[in-house]
């Protein structure tokens, strides 16, 4: 899971106050196009006809994390934070060493650029529909800063002398429909082994989003609080619905403290306990799928990101989870970015999928001999038809 | 060439490996199609068919669902070069084509009539079995070669229908599968209940050949088509 938890708006409200959840969150169009430029594996991207829940499939190095990371990075502008939480996220370590010359803070970034190729604009455009939530980002360097930054360790001599007009400086500036344009400048500054990235804006702004990965995991206040969050607004019995469902076994959920942290516990028919158990404890994959309604139920009238969703779950409850998803999703007005490697997990689609194929969309990602990835935005008809007659869609 | 046993029997999910895709009506016409093929050398062409029956939907709807799958199939990267259907014209040819026409989804174009191939960016036909001016299904055909190959044993087949005449009810297209049922199971003796999908690669107990002048018509469209 990933969502930059240190700067979460307070639950329900706009980082300018107004209400999210409500009335005006219900009629709130969701995108329906991303425009990609200069970024990851995508050299140019188009995505057209993005509906309420997207599948997203394809090969290895086909594009789709990229994909996911490009929608996440687009949520909100403290992009730098974020850039190195998809660090983490790609096995790439969670920590990095503090450049000591011009190329080393430009290697922080360059991988964010198509082929590297940091000479060139990237741009994030999440919109298409004139009265959606649109959002965008851009990344660049400047040249005109001339700002002196606090390159290299105290106990390593840095390689090259930086002098003002020398350094080079990247620049995030994220726009959001109705609010006022965000540049985020990130400098490095070393406290031992971590980096901070400090933004030259006061003010962050977020579009809610979040982003279940299968090498993430909540920790259990995170998923503590959007669960009480959730309560408070009185729609937990939806959630609820859910798990119960899903999993008959378990007959509650409810908030308890366990050695001092807050988190969800179960009331579990048949184990002979007189107390409750922490639903970490009856199965990771439960527990994942319970933050995933949460995400859902939180995130209301923004967008959640569930990189292969297949992950913990046992295929006997994949279809009704399917329903589950997209009931949720309706009623919180999410939209949905799913993706799988899993065959089963996709026919398990099917019986959803029929007689809602408007709100369906299938992302087919794949590489291309020169132009790196792109990915085909296919309707949920094509998905329907290709599911009933066993055609690959992956 | 798709045509390996485990894609014939559907175990797996169609994915096509060639740039040119035929769609035929079911199992028994994708055993004649990849005969003919092999036969003509033919190494571009893939053959599917629908897994499913559609409840309650037109018997032909299956087809066109597979069609429309297929369409957004991609292989190395690239769209298909092009998408054929091979079906029978049951009672009218006419109705058979249009309404299979109408159902090329895009970027494919329809052919403006059967038998021919329409060579655009994709190239797109359809053909309708048994053959030019004819109604009819793949059983017509089949007994035609059965013919070509051992007229007797039709003449015993057609004695037999005499006898069997509390049946002369049947429709066409039923007497003719209930014939070359009659001519398989009276030919191939290591399997007298063979399917017709199968019995291309039955050698001396398949009662027909595929290089007999009455599958010239498929094969001139497979030919034209792949090339």
């Amino acid at each position: 899971m990933l969502c930059d938890k240190s700067q979460e708006p307070e639950f329900g409200k706009s980082p300018t106050g107004n209400t999210w959840i409500g009335e005006e969150v219900e009629k709130r169009p969701m995108i329906d196009k991303v425009s990609i430029h200069n970024f990851r594996c995508f050299r140019e991207l188009e995505v057209s006809n993005l509906k309420r829940v997207n599948l997203l499939v394809g090969p290895n190095s086909s594009g789709k994390s990229a994909f996911l990371e490009s929608l996440f990075l687009s949520s909100s502008s403290s992009a730098p934070n974020t850039v190195f939480q998809l660090k983490a996220i790609r096995r790439m370590g969670n920590q990095i060493v503090a450049p000591t010359d011009a190329l080393g803070y430009r290697s922080l970034w360059d991988d964010l650029f198509y082929e590297f190729n940091d000479g060139k604009k990237i741009w994030i455009k999440v919109g298409g529909n004139p009265n959606a939530d649109t959002r965008s980002l851009s990344i660049e360097y400047t040249t005109s800063l001339g700002e002196e930054l606090p390159f290299g360790k105290p106990s390593v001599p840095a390689r090259t002398t930086l002098s003002a007009g020398s350094t080079p400086q990247i620049e995030f500036k994220w726009k959001r429909t109705g609010y006022p344009e965000v540049i985020a400048r990130p400098t490095i500054t070393t406290t031992g082994v971590q980096v901070g990235i400090k933004l030259e804006s006061t003010e962050v702004l977020y579009f809610p989003a979040i982003w279940f990965t299968p090498t993430g995991s909540d920790t259990p206040e995170e998923v503590a609080k959007r669960f009480a969050e959730i309560v408070k607004r009185g729609h937990i019995s939806k959630i609820k619905d859910v798990i119960t469902k899903e999993f008959p076994f378990i007959k509650d959920l409810t908030l308890l403290y366990q050695a001092g942290i807050p988190m969800v516990f179960a009331d579990v028919e048949g184990t002979g306990r007189s107390k409750e158990m922490p639903v970490g404890l009856i199965s990771d994959g439960i527990n994942r799928l319970l933050g995933i309604c949460l995400g859902i139920g939180y995130f209301s009238g923004g967008m959640v990101l569930i990189d292969q969703i297949e992950d913990g779950i046992h295929h006997k409850v994949l279809r009704s989870i399917w329903g589950s998803l997209y009931s949720l999703a309706k009623e919180f007005n999410v939209q949905l970015f799913i993706s799988t490697h899993s065959s089963e997990c996709i026919e398990a689609m099917l019986p959803t999928l029929k007689g809602n194929e408007a709100d369906f969309c299938l992302l087919r990602a794949y590489r291309t001999k020169t132009d790196g990835c792109t990915i085909d935005s296919l309707t949920g008809d094509y998905l329907e038809s290709a599911l009933e007659q066993e055609i690959e869609v992956r | 060439m798709k045509c390996d046993e485990k894609e014939e029997k559907r175990e797996k999910a169609f994915e096509p490996e060639s740039p040119y895709v035929i769609i035929c009506e079911g199992f028994q016409d994708r055993g004649l199609i990849c005969a003919l093929l092999k036969h003509l050398n033919i190494t571009n062409c893939d053959v599917t068919f629908p897994k499913k029956r559609r409840d309650g939907a037109n018997g032909k709807d299956a087809i066109f669902q597979v069609l429309n799958a297929v369409s957004g199939q991609k292989v190395a990267g690239e769209s298909l070069g092009g998408l054929a259907v091979i079906r029978d014209a049951d009672d009218d040819p006419d109705v058979a084509f249009k309404e299979t026409a109408e159902r090329f989804p895009p970027p494919y174009t329809a052919p403006k009539k059967p038998f021919t191939i329409e060579k655009g960016k994709y190239r797109t036909g359809i053909f309708l079995i048994p053959g030019k001016s004819r109604t009819g299904t793949l059983d017509h055909l089949l007994l035609d070669a059965v013919a070509a190959k051992n007229q007797p044993v039709i003449d015993c087949i057609n004695r037999l229908e005499a006898c069997a005449n509390w049946r002369v009810d049947w429709s066409s297209n039923k007497n003719a599968k209930m014939k070359m049922h009659c001519a398989v199971a009276s030919f191939c003796k290591g399997d007298p209940g063979c399917s017709l999908g199968f019995i291309w690669s039955k050698g001396a107990d398949n009662p027909m050949d595929i290089s007999s002048p009455v599958f010239k018509e498929l094969a001139d469209f497979l030919n034209d088509f792949s090339k």
